[in-house]
């Protein structure tokens, strides 16, 4: 069989910047791409478009526009209707909602917090989500608590939980590839 | 597009890119995300063998060959096109046909 090595087009040298665009497209591939194909074929996929994009003459752009999205061209690849629980999405639905939550969370006791210093009061008790919180400021101390047995872990972990499910499409894992056809 | 693409790795085996370089030779414009994920179906169907090839200019480029049972399915892929281009072509022509 011929070999066309010398013969065929020569690849681009790749900015920085080049290389960080194609790694947050094939990120975002990836992600999409657990919907359709199984870890090992995923990862065999993901490595071969690495060195397509390396390899491509053309700028970072044209050849990342001529891909297309990483979701339509993740649904290229796929065999047939059945599609996976995206378990990543899951760990990043369940990361940002851990973090919406101490957000709300810490500004409602900081705001306990300023309340009482504004007020001259030693302390206010109140309850967060099932979790009783205390904010205190007298002439030795000033701070925050809440309760310390295990009760305040529930309402975070309920909340993770549930956008990890939700954002995995966890169902997708009790439908057989078999049905779905 | 498959059976495009299986008359080309016929006549020459090729990787990704040049198979759309040569379908461009041919007036077609083609996506890289159409061509890989066809390339990638067509491997995992066993219709063609791939091999990597160092290349001069970058990383190893996986060439596409037909495999017997792509050679196969281009034959008779090929005779149901010719089939439905042959319906096409006498549905056309009676379309542009002087009415009686």
């Amino acid at each position: 069989m011929p070999d066309r090595t010398l013969e065929s087009t020569p690849a681009r040298r790749r900015s920085v910047g080049e290389k960080l665009r194609a790694d947050m497209y094939l990120t975002r591939l990836d992600w999409h791409l657990e919907a359709v194909l199984p870890g090992k074929a995923r990862r065999a996929t993901v490595k071969e478009l690495r060195q397509s994009l390396v390899s491509d003459p053309r700028d970072m752009s044209s050849s990342l526009r001529d891909l297309g999205s990483p979701k339509a061209l993740a649904e290229q690849y796929a065999d047939d209707a059945h599609r996976r629980p995206l378990w990543s999405i899951g760990v990043i639905a369940a990361g940002a909602a851990l973090l919406v939550y101490w957000t709300v969370f810490l500004s409602y006791v900081f705001g306990m917090l300023a309340a009482v210093e504004s007020l001259d009061s030693n302390e206010a008790h109140a309850t967060f989500l099932t979790i009783e919180v205390t904010a205190y400021s007298t002439a030795e101390a000033i701070g925050i608590s809440w309760t310390s047995d295990w009760t305040w872990l529930i309402v975070p972990t309920v909340i993770a939980t549930l956008a990890f499910l939700l954002g995995a499409r966890a169902w997708r894992a009790t439908t057989p590839a078999a049905q779905a056809r | 597009m498959p059976l495009l693409t299986l008359t080309l790795l016929a006549d020459e085996e090729s990787y990704g890119y040049q198979l759309i370089e040569r379908l461009a030779d041919l007036g077609l414009e083609v996506t890289t995300g159409l061509m890989y994920p066809l390339l990638s179906r067509l491997e995992r169907d066993g219709l063609v063998s791939t091999r990597m090839v160092p290349s001069t200019s970058g990383p190893p480029r996986k060439y596409f060959a037909l495999t017997k049972a792509g050679h196969s399915t281009r034959i008779s892929v090929k005779d149901q096109w010719q089939v439905v281009a042959t319906a096409v072509h006498a549905a056309t022509q009676k379309e542009h046909a002087p009415h009686a």
